[in-house]
């Protein structure tokens, strides 16, 4: 247990100073995290998800708390909550279908269905099952414990290979965790080949002769250009620095070695080019439930700019930057002012930033933010490790990844 | 005679070397006509009297540099005169060769190539007059950048192997219209080769190339001060009329200065008021009294249509600001600066966002001289102008150019702010003196527009860390591109402030039809 | 009107007999007197029983009026719908049901979708039905009439179809036993008060997150979910400012603008037409709904669709709250592609018989002008709507 205690406060701490970079490595370390946190969990005999769930949130929570912007964080322990909601109800449905014989399972939402019978760990499950499933027009005249049957019921979340668990009452105390574990490693490889996945969609998407523009650097990006460029198409790149990172030089350096044609421009000339380009490829911070984005700076210019020349305006995003919260006021509450030092040399100016001018505010504020949010009726497609999605379905992605619980749970330490 | 294609190669390289070394990378070419610069130096001596009889009215003292002048000098000289009575018969036309052979100036063959072209037309038409060579040569009136036949004919005229050699190139094969590069190396040269330029002009044809005079106002002004230096200097050679030959002249030194840096849309208008002047003076008038009536024409000029439009606009502007508001401009304007300065002379209180870009980054400087004069500002880069906007309630920017379709020619990065401001409905509120009112019509920032020096883009000013660039010419699939300006859509625009006080972007064209007739009759 | 009208003529005289009619009806939105209840034949062409229940729910402002308006409503179904009910309806059961929904209906507190669910329950309570089949069939059949006694009321329509579509789940149950199943209709249906007005409540608390300090709030109509979201945020001590349409001719704002005055809310009332005007200091706009539709789009009160399209128009977001069971399986294509739902208009002066006057009390919004709707399945895009109602009624 303290081993877990150290790693977490070490992974805390890496989050506040900001030290871990990029969503997907966040990602993934939280889920690492999260895994361990789960494998030295001790579990009691009765409720035992309840108990992992707890864990997992105490731990969760800490980590949201670390770094609110960085949104992966909070994804992944709520995919952690889900998993274990899901593994656990899997194994009660299972359990339950073994008793009362209807095992008519080509779909885990059967196994719901004949949880009616009301059995011993029909509770569990129910309970279970009405956080995993979002509140819908068909529950409406419904509660839970009597829950009637719902065959139409198309929230099957994630992969149900949990339903052809035997039914081993004695091991399921083990079970669960090994479950839990076995999924959450299956996450973190979902996290790791998220760009292969997305790649791989590459030449779907982009033509012959194609003139693409990105802004700053995204390994997605990156990842997704080599892919078509590996396929043989041939296109060119505009690249855009992406002030005041200028990600741009080594996306533009990368693209080049692998020989794609590749023009730098500057930040300012994107509303000049986009007139002559084709299609807008770039990489997300986030992508939130109403299908809006979190992006670096300076895509909101982007997408404005291509939204006014009919130009596609397509993000990548593996499914780990899927938030299942609605932003309000995202371009303030869930942004980041970095430092000023990166626009102004405060040798020059120092004098003005500080002096307190009878009013005690300085004359001269420098505002540096790290992110954009780019709305969703600028984005034209999504493009994720599943496939290729419209802004206004990311809704139904959410809740096949997130239970409806875990959204509100979680919601505040978030904002 | 057969030597010649070699001198003025020498010649030209001489000059290049002696300016600008670090951009030249033709190392081994170097080597070989090392001893050939010096020779052509000492011919260039020599042959220093005779150029300034020949070629040359002004008075020997005001040519500090006619020293230097050789055979190959001379024949550039010879071929911009050329090339000048060419662009005065297409009156105010931006001169496309010089642009053209110049652009792409860290390449390392142009130099040399540009200047074996330059010579070798020369030598077929160097001494008689070259009717037939200049009708090929000339760029037909009203030189538009965009005219891909007649680009590609001087193209292949001018430069050989051009596109082949270069992999910035590549770029313009989305830009085919475009056509002005300047590099600066090239430019500093070609001073050397243009010694009878008055040295006023030439002053002003460095600092256009330095960069040290920068913002279209500062360039005109700087231009016409210059041009009334030489006029005050002129003197009509004998069995020519003033008028011809001054505007020869003129047309000499614009084509000077277009080899520096293109001139501005601004320029133009400027000039062409200056040879509507001169086409109109009486040839009765005696030559001072002419020069005298061109010198204040050039004074009244600067001061009606930019000082006291300037004035005009600044006070028309200040009523558009209240208490409260937040105002935010973009890179440098002088007349947003004269208002912001205003306004807070007036005691108004706001507080403004300066927005910058690279790679000039102007808005530091802009930003100091604001803070020094103690107004509150917000700095920022042009990637977050969205995350600023929906504090701003006003938006000021400048201009080079308000086309007659309302489109605002002005620099990089004004369109993606103007754009950002309309989509968060904060007013756009161009400021620009009418004299840049142009009746061109333009719809996107690739048809015309000024390339920079692509080598500010790899290297980011202060940021030691981003250097993946470094060795970009290298690299034969990496473009840099710099665009100079931008054109916003005059749906972007709110209103334009002008001396002719505020009007929409839809009337323009009025103005420009106003104030065409009445730059004729000023 | 005119273009939706089978005849011109016939358009021209209804104006007629309309002005008769609406200088007596017209007393309505001032003093409703309880008069009025007798002139007004439910289902009147020219004011649907959706207005009057409005009209009495969201009526105008003073207490003492409310309490007037109230048993003016109060008398209102004692009298006529037994009559209405006997002209209109020829089935067997639904002297009944329209009679029990008007009783419920009469609560100002209770939604009509409850209403109707209330009412269909008590259709089951007395059904001498022996099979799932001939309940279901007895249901439809009340169901119907009481979706046809008012026509226009979309949350009534929408709360049938609920209901009936839980009828038919339950019977494909198979309880074994009939009567349990009843039961269980009946129970379930009766907690149907109480899970709208939980529903409320989720409403409120996802709504007043969107509610930050310093933010000014456009609302228009009198929507109790939305009161009840603003309530909320109030009590989180959220600081915020409202401006209220006045609502005419309602005057459904002047309603919201009293109780959030009690609430301590600052407040400010602008006329209808001002909202244009105002737009660019609001921050965001929040209607309730009538009934939300298949495309994600909103039938609300007149006007809630001017206000969205300048609020679309200067990037503002619109926020809709509204319960689940407003959804409806209905796609109007434009303004006139709904049965319009009819009220009279108070001018202050006689209009002359030869002008016309649009009645119409509610327009309908599409769904690329609203942002997101709060409702008590939680926050939803517009394209959400769809996927809820395909999934309860495929």
């Amino acid at each position: 247990m303290p081993d877990v205690h150290s790693l977490v406060n070490e992974f805390t701490i890496k989050l506040k100073k900001r030290k871990i970079e990029g969503s997907k490595t966040t990602a993934k370390q939280t889920a690492e995290l999260l895994r361990s946190v789960i494998s030295q969990q001790r579990i009691p005999h009765t409720n035992q998800a309840a108990a992992l769930i707890d864990a997992v949130k105490a731990v969760g929570e800490q980590l949201i708390a670390a770094n609110p912007v960085e949104l992966a964080v909070g994804n992944i322990v709520r995919r952690v909550l889900h998993i274990i909601r899901e593994e656990d109800l899997s194994l009660a449905t299972a359990a339950i279908g073994g008793l009362s014989l209807s095992a008519a399972s080509d779909d885990e939402d059967d196994a719901e269905q004949d949880d009616h019978p009301v059995l011993s760990a029909a509770a569990v499950a129910a309970a279970a099952r009405s956080t995993l499933r979002p509140p819908s027009l068909q529950t409406l005249l419904e509660d839970v414990p009597y829950s009637a049957a719902v065959p139409h019921n198309s929230s099957s979340g994630g992969d149900s290979e949990g339903k052809s668990k035997s039914a081993d009452k004695s091991s399921r105390s083990r079970k669960l965790k090994h479950n839990v574990i076995e999924a959450v490693n299956e996450l973190i490889s979902d996290i790791a080949t998220c760009h292969e996945q997305i790649a791989e969609q590459a030449v779907e998407h982009i033509h012959q002769n194609e003139v693409i523009l990105t802004l700053g650097s995204s390994r997605t990006v990156m990842e997704f250009l080599c892919a078509a460029k590996e396929k043989k198409r041939s296109f060119r790149v505009f690249v855009a620095e992406g002030a005041p990172r200028y990600q741009g030089h080594v996306l533009a350096k990368e693209l080049v070695a692998r020989g794609l044609q590749t023009t730098v421009i500057t930040d300012s000339a994107v509303f000049a080019m986009i007139s002559r380009v084709n299609m807008v490829i770039v990489g997300a911070h986030a992508v939130m439930a109403n299908g809006g984005v979190i992006a670096p700076v300076g895509l909101n210019m982007v997408a404005l700019a291509a939204q006014r020349h009919s130009v596609p305006f397509v993000v990548l995003a593996g499914i780990h930057k899927l938030c299942p919260l609605y932003p309000h006021n995202p371009e303030v509450l869930l942004n980041e002012l970095k430092s000023p030092s990166e626009l102004l040399d405060f040798g020059e100016f120092s004098d003005c930033m500080d002096f307190g001018s009878g009013s005690g505010s300085p004359l001269l504020h420098v505002v540096n933010p790290a992110f954009d949010y780019v709305p969703p009726k600028l984005v034209s497609l999504f493009i994720t490790d599943t496939g290729g999605h419209n802004p206004s379905y990311m809704y139904r992605l959410i809740t096949d990844y997130y239970s409806a619980d875990d959204m509100v749970v979680q919601r505040r330490p978030a904002f | 005679m057969e030597c010649s294609p070699r001198t003025p190669r020498i010649g030209f390289d001489e000059a290049i070397l002696g300016n600008t070394l670090h951009h030249f990378r033709a190392a081994g070419f170097n080597l070989t006509v090392a001893s050939g610069a010096k020779k052509a130096r000492g011919i260039s001596g020599k042959a220093a009297g005779t150029v300034v009889e020949v070629a040359n009215d002004l008075p020997a003292t005001s040519k500090p540099l006619k020293e230097k002048m050789s055979k190959s000098e001379r024949r550039a000289l010879q071929e911009s005169q050329r090339a000048a009575k060419a662009a005065a018969k297409g009156g105010a036309s931006v001169h496309e060769q010089p642009g053209k052979t110049l652009k792409q100036p860290s390449q390392k063959k142009d130099g040399p190539q540009v200047t074996s072209s330059v010579a070798a037309s020369e030598k077929k038409g160097g001494d008689r007059p070259p009717e037939k060579d200049r009708k090929k040569d000339v760029p037909p009136p009203r030189m538009q950048f965009d005219d891909k036949n007649r680009v590609e004919k001087a193209k292949r005229r001018a430069v050989v192997k051009q596109t082949e050699a270069r992999n910035r190139v590549e770029l313009f094969r989305h830009l085919p219209q475009y056509e002005h590069g300047t590099q600066l190396p090239d430019l500093e040269s070609k001073f050397f080769l243009l010694d009878p330029m008055h040295p006023a002009v030439y002053k002003v044809g460095i600092q256009y190339l330095a960069g040290d005079v920068h913002g279209g106002n500062a360039r005109c002004i700087a231009m016409l001060q210059a041009f009334r230096e030489a006029i005050k200097d002129y003197t009509t050679p004998q069995e020519k009329t003033l008028s011809r030959d001054l505007t020869a002249k003129i047309n000499s030194f614009v084509s000077f200065l277009i080899a520096c840096r293109p001139l501005s849309i601004s320029m133009g208008n400027a000039l062409r008021f200056l040879k509507a002047r001169i086409a109109k003076l009486s040839a009765t008038l005696a030559e001072s009294e002419a020069k005298a009536s061109l010198c204040s024409d050039i004074d009244r000029f600067i001061n009606e249509k930019i000082v006291v439009a300037d004035k005009v606009i600044v006070g028309n502007a200040v009523t558009k600001i209240r208490d409260g508001d937040v105002l935010l401009t973009y890179g440098s304007s002088s007349v947003v600066e004269m208002i912001l300065l205003h306004a807070h002379e007036l005691g108004k209180e706001f507080r403004v966002v300066v927005v910058d870009s690279r790679p000039k980054l102007e808005g530091q400087a802009l930003l100091r001289r604001l803070v020094g004069k103690g107004l509150r500002c917000t700095y920022t880069h042009v990637n977050a102008v969205s995350y600023i906007m929906p504090e701003v309630t006003r938006v000021f920017l400048g201009a080079a150019s308000v086309l007659s379709n309302g489109t605002v020619f002005s620099r990089v990065g004004t369109a993606c702010v103007a754009m950002v401001a309309h989509a968060f409905h904060v007013p756009v509120l161009i400021c620009c003196e009418a004299y840049k009112f142009h009746e061109r019509v333009q719809l996107d920032s690739i048809c015309s527009n000024e390339l920079g020096d692509p080598d500010v883009i790899a290297k980011v000013s202060g940021r030691m860390d981003v250097n993946y660039l470094d060795n970009w010419a290298n690299k034969e699939n990496l473009q840099l591109l710099n665009l100079l300006y931008d054109a916003t859509p005059s749906d972007y625009i709110s209103m334009i402030i002008t001396d002719y006080g505020m009007v929409p972007p839809t009337s323009v064209p009025v103005i420009v039809r106003e104030y065409g007739r009445e730059h004729l009759l000023i | 009107m005119w273009r939706r009208s089978a005849s011109f003529v016939l358009d021209k005289q209804q104006q007629q007999y309309d002005d008769v009619e609406k200088q007596e009806s017209s007393l309505l939105s001032s003093t409703t007197t309880p008069s009025m209840a007798e002139t007004l034949q439910n289902p009147s062409p020219k004011i649907s029983a959706y207005y009057q229940t409005r009209a009495a729910h969201h009526g105008v402002v003073t207490s003492d009026w409310l309490a007037q308006a109230q048993a003016a409503v109060g008398r209102d179904p004692d009298d006529h719908p037994s009559e209405s009910s006997s002209k209109s309806n020829d089935s067997g059961k639904p002297f009944g049901v329209i009679d029990d929904f008007n009783n419920w209906r009469k609560q100002p507190d209770l939604a009509e979708a409850v209403a109707a669910i209330r009412a269909l329950a008590s259709v089951i309570r007395s059904s001498q039905a022996t099979t799932m089949m001939e309940l279901e069939i007895e249901l439809k059949k009340a169901s119907d009439s009481l979706k046809s006694w008012d026509t226009t009321s979309i949350s009534l329509t929408a709360g049938c179809d609920l209901f009936l579509r839980y009828v038919t789940r339950t019977s494909a149950l198979e309880y074994e036993d009939f009567d349990s199943a009843k039961l269980r209709l009946i129970e379930r249906a009766e907690k149907f008060g109480e899970i709208s007005y939980k529903a409320r409540k989720i409403i409120a608390m996802l709504g007043q997150d969107f509610i930050f300090d310093g933010c000014t709030i456009l609302v228009h109509g009198f929507s109790r979910v939305v009161l009840e979201v603003l309530k909320m945020a109030a009590q989180n001590r959220k600081l915020f400012r409202v401006f209220c349409t006045e609502g005419r001719p309602d005057r459904t704002g002047l309603r919201l603008s009293n109780e959030l005055a009690k609430l301590d809310v600052p407040v400010k009332l602008l006329i209808d037409s001002a909202a244009a005007y105002s737009m660019d200091e609001v921050d965001m706009v929040f209607v309730g709904a009538d009934g939300v539709v298949e495309s994600g789009g909103i039938i609300n009160m007149m006007g809630t669709y001017q206000i969205a399209l300048v609020a679309n128009c200067m990037n503002k977001p619109v926020y809709v709250a509204a319960e689940s069971y407003k959804f409806a399986r209905l796609y109007p294509l434009d303004q006139k592609d709904m049965v319009p739902a009819l009220r009279p208009i108070d001018f202050g002066v006689p209009i002359p018989s030869k002008v016309e006057v649009e009645t119409s009390a509610r327009d309908y919004t599409p769904p690329q002008y609203l942002t997101l709707l709060f409702t008590d399945l939680g926050i939803l895009t517009p394209s959400a709507v769809s996927d809820e109602l395909i999934q309860l009624y495929l």
